[in-house]
């Protein structure tokens, strides 16, 4: 028998709710992702605390954030998403770099963010032009 | 329907320790996703405002609108400045902290807004008789987002606490409310969506923390820009073709 790595997952009605937020950073200079990171979560614990940030659930998108457009999606607890979108306002600089994030809106699921806010199309919606 | 025009009602610009032109923060203003903006420089003197008022004239896109930030020493003062400006701007805004300062804006219905009354205070800078008199004379209590912005851990703590206690006395006492970044440079000011946010963690109800930024600055504008035409007589009579 394989050994089994993870558990398996919950079912849809024991799983807690998510949203995802878009949003692009507006800063005066370039920066590496991990310092955006890094601000992220010092303004999230400084805000709602260790124990709000761990009820909010958050987990920041790494291989979805475009460096060029500066866009990233960042998933967080269904009833918290208020408080994460403040935290997101108090990010006023990385570093010495004065930045502005700006959330682009939020949704249910990546593949539906990716669509409304970073103008990503399905491939069925293409259509044959002669 | 909730209003979608959203109007950031104290921003700062070069003329007066402000970092940016009004160009650039027009530019911002409209990136963020804003209808409008009043350019609220620190009242020095009359020169000053007639160059403002000059700058903003050149704006065309754009609704900008011209105000004062009166930061008063004592309430004789703030009275003088009123008296000299009111005729003037779109939007008059006294600079709060002092209670004698609170007290005598809210008393006054020629001023627009009381911005951040709980200012280097131990407690929240309002009371009953001083929300009653602001409710009474249309006088909007503000809270400033720069205040929150650049204070850290105690102090937020503190301001945050202060600003939650004025808005429940607020909407107890149904006294308007105003969100304003209170930016002295661009990268001071936020999305307005962000705003309401901040108000509704604070304990807000979401709907009157969207009027915040819509319903409510775009009222005070528009009044006093009536005003300002000669259209609207006094409170309540208006001209109409």
């Amino acid at each position: 028998m394989d050994e089994v790595k993870k558990p398996k997952p919950l079912s849809s009605s024991l799983r807690s709710r998510a949203r995802y937020i878009a949003f692009q950073v507006i800063s005066e200079n370039k920066y590496i992702f991990q310092d955006l990171i890094n601000s992220i979560w010092h303004s999230l614990l400084n805000l709602l605390g260790e124990l709000g940030a761990s009820e909010a659930e958050i987990w920041i998108a790494r291989d979805i954030y475009d460096e060029k457009k500066q866009v990233g999606i960042i998933r967080c607890s269904n009833d918290k998403v208020e408080h994460v979108r403040t935290a997101l306002a108090l990010i006023e600089r990385i570093g010495d770099n004065r930045m502005v994030v700006k959330v682009l809106g939020i949704s249910g699921s990546i593949k539906a963010t990716k669509m409304k806010f970073f103008e990503e199309t399905k491939l069925t919606e293409f259509t044959k032009t002669l | 329907m909730i209003c979608t025009h959203f109007y950031d009602l104290l921003v700062q610009s070069n003329l007066s320790g402000g970092e940016n032109s009004i160009e650039q923060l027009v530019d911002f203003a409209k990136k963020l996703g804003y209808s409008g903006i009043v350019i609220c420089d620190n009242y020095q003197n009359l020169e000053k405002l007639n160059e403002l008022k000059n700058n903003i004239s050149q704006v065309k896109d754009f609704e900008v609108y011209c105000g004062v930030n009166i930061v008063a020493k004592n309430v004789n003062e703030m009275r003088e400045i009123v008296n000299k400006v009111r005729e003037k701007v779109h939007v008059v805004i006294v600079s709060g902290g002092d209670y004698s300062i609170n007290r005598a804006a809210c008393d006054d219905s020629r001023v627009d807004i009381l911005m951040h009354p709980e200012l280097e205070r131990i407690d929240s800078g309002l009371d009953e008789p001083s929300l009653g008199a602001a409710t009474q004379n249309n006088v909007a209590i503000g809270v400033s987002f720069r205040e929150i912005l650049f204070n850290f851990r105690k102090p937020r703590a503190y301001i945050l606490n202060h600003i939650a206690r004025n808005l429940m006395l607020c909407d107890h006492f149904k006294t308007p409310i105003i969100i304003c970044s209170c930016a002295q440079s661009m990268w001071g000011m936020r999305s307005p969506r962000e705003f309401v946010s901040l108000l509704n963690i604070l304990g807000l109800d979401i709907g009157k923390a969207f009027s915040s930024i819509t319903t409510v600055p775009q009222a005070i504008v528009e009044g006093n820009k009536k005003t300002l035409e000669g259209t609207k007589i006094m409170e309540g009579v208006e001209e109409v073709e």
